[in-house]
Order: C-alpha cells, then sequence, then structure tokens
C-alpha cells in the first residue's frame, strides 16, 4: 500500500528535477546569446533614429511617466531618445522615439507591436507624419476603426514629450 | 519492413494533422508563410522526437497513475528549451511563430504519440515514430502555408510570384482561408485514398489508448 504512493511522487520529483536541471543548463547557454542580440537590436534601432550620435547615455526614469521604458541623452547633445511601452488594443505596443533637442521629434519608430492586422496597420505605416512635429502633435488624427491602438501610440509619444519636459528641466 | 512502415505511416496513412485532425491550432495559425510552416514543423518535430525518446525510456520507472503528469512535465521541459534555442539563434522565426512556440506544449500530436505509441514501444521504434509524424505534421503545414501564401499573397518562402502577386485573394491569408484550404486539403485526401486512410475499427472503443483504464470496452 505504502508503495503505491511512493513510487508515483518519487517517479515525478526524479523527473521534475532532471527537467529544471536541463532547462537551468539550457538558459544558461542561451541566455547571454539572446541578451546580446536583444541589446544589438536596441542599439540598431537607437541608431537608426539618430544617425549621427557617437554614444548614447542611458538616464534614470524614476521621476519620468510610468510608460517611458528606458531614456537615453546621446553624448554629443544632438538629442534624447525614450523607449516608450503603452498598452494598446491587443496588448504591449513599444515604440521609440527621439526628440531634438529643439523640441522637435526626429523620428520615431514601432519595436514590437500585437496590434489587429490590417486593421491597426496604417497607425504605425504613418510614422513619418511625427517628424518634426512639436508636442501640440498637432494635424495628427486618429485612424478610423483603430482608435484605441492610435489613441495609444500618440499618448505614448505625449508622455515621451512629458519625460523630454521633465530632463530639460533638470538639466537647466 | 515493420520499421519502416512505423517511419512511413505518419506521412500519409495516419498523417496527425490531415486524417487524425490533431494540432490543428498550430496548423490553421502559423500557416500563412512557407517559411513559418517549415519553422513550426521543425520545431514541433524536435519536441517529439526528444519527447518520445525520454517517454519511451522511462516507460517502465513512471508508474501508471502519475504517466499524464510525468509526459507534461517532460513535453513542457523540451518546449521551453527549443524556445531558448529559437529565440538565441533564429530570432525572425521567434518573432513570426509568436504565442505558438510555447503552445507546442500543448499540441495534441506530441501528447497523442506519447500515450498511443512512445510508452509501449522501444527507443528505437518511437525514434522512427517521432521522425514520421514530424514529418507528416511538417508536410502537412508546408501544403496548407504554400497554398496560402501563393494565392493569398502572390509570394512563396517570401519570393514574389511574378503575375500572382496582383490578384491575390487576401481572404486566404487571413483566418477563414485557413479553414478552406485545410478543408480542401483534406477532402483530397480523402479522395485519393478512398477515405480508407484510417480503417475505422481505429477509430473504435477498443482502439482507445485509455481503453485498459477506463474498462468499457467492451460495454456496448
Amino acid at each position: 500500500m505504502k508503495k503505491d504512493f511512493i513510487a508515483p511522487i518519487l517517479a515525478l520529483a526524479v523527473i521534475c528535477a532532471v527537467i529544471a536541471g536541463a532547462l537551468a543548463a539550457g538558459n544558461a547557454v542561451t541566455l547571454p546569446i539572446i541578451q546580446s542580440a536583444s541589446d544589438a537590436r536596441a542599439l540598431s534601432a537607437m541608431e537608426r533614429v539618430i544617425p549621427n550620435a557617437d554614444a548614447f547615455v542611458q538616464l534614470e526614469t524614476d521621476n519620468l511617466p510610468k510608460t517611458i521604458a528606458e531614456a537615453y541623452i546621446t553624448s554629443n547633445n544632438t538629442g534624447y531618445i525614450f523607449i516608450v511601452s503603452v498598452n494598446g488594443y491587443g496588448g504591449e505596443i513599444r515604440l521609440i522615439c527621439a526628440i531634438g533637442t529643439d523640441g522637435r521629434i526626429i523620428k520615431t519608430e514601432t519595436l514590437a507591436e500585437t496590434e489587429t492586422k490590417g486593421i491597426a496597420t496604417p497607425v504605425f505605416e504613418r510614422e513619418h507624419l511625427y517628424i518634426g512635429m512639436d508636442s501640440s502633435l498637432n494635424g495628427i488624427d486618429a485612424v478610423s476603426g483603430a482608435t484605441i491602438t492610435s489613441n495609444a501610440y500618440k499618448n505614448g509619444i505625449l508622455d515621451a514629450f512629458e519625460a523630454y519636459e521633465i530632463i530639460k528641466g533638470a538639466q537647466a | 519492413m515493420k520499421k519502416l512502415s512505423i517511419l512511413t505511416k505518419g506521412i500519409f496513412k495516419e498523417n496527425p494533422v490531415l486524417v487524425f485532425l490533431l494540432g490543428l491550432c498550430p496548423t490553421l495559425a502559423v500557416s500563412t508563410q512557407a517559411s513559418n510552416a517549415i519553422g513550426m514543423g521543425a520545431a514541433t518535430t524536435f519536441v517529439l522526437l526528444g519527447s518520445n525518446i525520454a517517454i519511451s525510456l522511462c516507460r517502465r520507472a513512471i508508474p501508471d497513475k502519475v504517466r499524464i503528469p510525468c509526459y507534461i512535465v517532460l513535453i513542457a521541459g523540451f518546449v521551453t528549451l527549443i524556445q531558448m534555442i529559437v529565440e538565441a539563434y533564429a530570432y525572425p522565426l521567434y518573432m513570426s511563430l509568436g504565442i505558438f512556440l510555447p503552445l507546442i506544449a500543448c499540441n495534441c500530436i506530441v501528447f497523442a504519440r506519447a500515450e498511443v505509441f512512445a510508452n509501449k514501444n522501444t527507443v528505437i521504434d518511437s525514434i522512427l515514430d517521432a521522425v514520421g509524424m514530424g514529418a507528416g505534421f511538417t508536410l502537412a503545414l508546408f501544403a496548407v502555408a504554400s497554398l496560402r501564401e501563393i494565392f493569398g499573397s502572390g509570394t512563396w518562402y517570401g519570393l514574389a510570384i511574378p503575375g500572382l502577386s496582383s490578384y491575390n485573394v487576401p481572404l486566404l491569408a487571413m483566418a477563414p482561408g485557413g479553414f478552406i484550404v485545410f478543408a480542401v486539403l483534406i477532402a483530397i485526401l480523402n479522395k485519393v485514398s478512398n477515405g480508407k486512410a484510417v480503417k475505422k475499427k481505429e477509430f473504435g472503443c477498443a482502439g482507445c489508448p485509455s481503453a485498459s483504464v477506463c474498462g468499457k470496452g467492451g460495454a456496448r
């Protein structure tokens, strides 16, 4: 009777332990590769939005709006880069927004999104509209049928401007 | 000869997707591009191979009472492993498969082979079975995806097909197209095999893998 209880528990425990060990080993091998690849992708995105910067210095984000995941300043003072994470219709929208020292957008780009294909796609295809905009974002309307995605995107950019003002204020 | 039939039955006669209709969630969801289909098929074959080997090795050590949790832990372990490997070495594939990569853990093809085949056969037979079933899954997925990509987007393997790209049928690239193409393929397979791809008795109560546990095999 006792054996009936012990054997299954033991077998399951051993299997769990072995699998956990194998996963730990797999993780140890792949994690550095995944990490360095994701750092390289982040860097290349930053270089795409501000091509003539020589280096990016990360800033503290404690007192910035909650949606700002990361903030950077270029070392030759051409502008600021904000990585913004907002909630869209289908989950997180992660975008990168570069704002120049004159308070105008240099370029924005979407890093990751899971919005409805087709309906929300125009929101991400008109990013060029944001180039040169100031914090009023005049002339950018919501895409019809994709209001939630449009507003999420726009609010993300506005948060980037808010962060920009805070950082500017701290520096002055 | 018997070994050869274990290998080949998964490809046509017992094709997991087109005959047993298992694993439809990834089949319909990622079959929009031929390259996705190959990636998904390869990942699933890896998991199948790993779980079949592990389960047939441990088939005497795993008590019947806890076999399902044991299989789940083993399968989920292999899925997590392949997920880490794909993210590290094939990031574009990782992005395009999205949630369906971790979802291999609940792919019923993997589970069915564990329960029906690997837990009563030798390691060599289980490896052949996994390779055959994996190939069958990949081929079916590739067929559905190729048709959807060629006629839905006018491309194949990401390459534009001249002439077709301006006459594509967007419906096929969307969710309903998956069902339509899938149904057409099943119909063709049934026509070709005269509906005899699977013998009827294998669907009966006695053929059920749980017949010995359930004990109601001869009730009706």
